[in-house]
């Protein structure tokens, strides 16, 4: 991003463009994982996005543009969740609202739940370790609580993580583990 | 697809979808997604996947009833263990200290239990004598109840050398004299050793230590140690 950067401060519309889609894209997704609600989490998104592109040519900053560039998401998400408390107007994450968001309808939300499902029924057999660390993230542990609990080091905690998503996807491909 | 920039801060994807991470470990991998394409793409194509994941009722009801929550191991071994060898970087680990100890330890009583020299008394207490230019006197003070082990050098030491050695009192009387007296080599140095067994119950006095021997060149050589028993 460091050379769109470069080139939308030399007047290329282009890349400013560029820099817009790809940010928003991001934004959305960790604004969503912050604030919870979808159509909440796009809004932030773009307001953090229109302040970046309003911004960064005049700007002086000496870490780099990712990384200005997501304080301005931190601090609209702030000032988000701030303006939410006072007129408690903020919706708490809603599963249900997120099957609206995240699904067209009931049906595929549905079909893609007993996907998952029998694929974590696999999965339980084949692979435990990710089976009981799931559990624990669901009983509210962190990853660093996680590690002490089972007394592994905490980057074996995301790898067993990691190696459970990769065999969780493969199933939801191609059916089984 | 691209490779992951930095798979150290990637490999938190999994923790972040399910919002498992630390505070900061998620800032470190958000501001990681803003610059990798492949942590990116895998974000939002597995997005509604992850969604269910993490917030599904049924799904977790799913997981506790196949996996339920193992109890905390109460044993006291697991305990032990658990201090012995707990979750820290190998050198802080207690059992690598005590290993550690244990192997220095071992040696050491080894040394400190010196072996018992040819001629020596276990449980006595020794004089050892030395051949000082000043001839100071080497003054040792024994409980009466103890016996008395006198070590001293012998120059020109050779297996097949006899020396004379004769203990005076300070009333010139002769307390001991052997005219064939071996000695024994220690870490390349001759050493003499006389027990009070061989002379009779040493009271408090001034004594004084000859050692004499016959050089390779026929002459007579003698050394004398002073020394003093106090009670």
């Amino acid at each position: 991003m460091d050379h769109l950067y470069l080139r939308a401060k030399n007047g290329d519309l282009d890349a400013e463009q560029k820099i817009y889609q790809l940010l928003f894209a991001r934004f959305k997704i960790v604004a969503k994982h912050r604030i919870g609600d979808h159509e909440d989490a796009k809004d932030v998104a773009q307001d953090a996005c229109m302040t970046v592109l309003r911004k960064y040519k005049s700007e002086i900053y000496t870490i780099s543009f990712e990384a200005w560039a997501y304080g301005v998401l931190r601090m609209k998400i702030g000032n988000y969740i701030q303006l939410a408390r006072t007129r408690r107007e903020c919706r708490a994450p809603d599963n249900s609202t997120e099957r609206a968001d995240d699904c067209s309808n009931e049906e595929r939300y549905l079909a893609l739940q007993g996907r998952l499902s029998n694929c974590l029924r696999k999965l339980v057999r084949k692979h435990p370790r990710y089976a009981r660390v799931l559990n624990l993230i669901y009983q509210g542990y962190r990853t660093d609580e996680i590690s002490e609990r089972l007394s592994v080091k905490p980057n074996n905690v995301h790898v067993i993580l990691s190696r459970g998503r990769s065999l969780l996807r493969s199933c939801l491909e191609m059916g089984s583990v | 697809m691209s490779q992951c920039t930095n798979p150290k801060v990637g490999i938190l994807l999994h923790g972040y979808e399910l919002h498992a991470l630390t505070d900061p470990e998620t800032e470190q991998f958000e501001l990681h997604m803003l610059e990798c394409e492949k942590c990116f793409h895998e974000l939002n194509s597995f997005e509604q996947e992850a969604a269910v994941l993490a917030g599904d009722t049924e799904v977790r009801d799913l997981m506790d009833a196949a996996c339920p929550e193992q109890p905390e191991a109460k044993s006291s071994l697991a305990a032990l263990w658990r201090y012995l060898w707990p979750n820290v970087p190998v050198i802080f680990k207690p059992a690598i200290g005590y290993l550690l100890a244990l192997l220095m330890i071992i040696p050491a009583y080894q040394g400190f239990k010196k072996p018992i020299q040819p001629g020596f008394r276990e449980g006595a207490e020794t004089v050892y004598l030395t051949a000082l230019r000043s001839i100071e006197e080497r003054t040792f003070s024994k409980q009466s109840s103890k016996e008395v082990n006198l070590q001293f050098y012998l120059e020109d030491y050779a297996p097949d050398r006899r020396y004379q050695i004769i203990v005076r009192f300070e009333d010139s009387s002769i307390v001991y004299d052997n005219s064939d007296f071996h000695g024994y080599q220690r870490d390349g140095q001759g050493y003499g050793t006389l027990q009070t067994q061989a002379l009779s119950r040493m009271k408090a006095g001034k004594y004084r230590l000859s050692i004499s021997w016959r050089r390779s060149d026929s002459s007579i050589q003698t050394r004398e140690y002073p020394f003093r028993i106090e009670d």
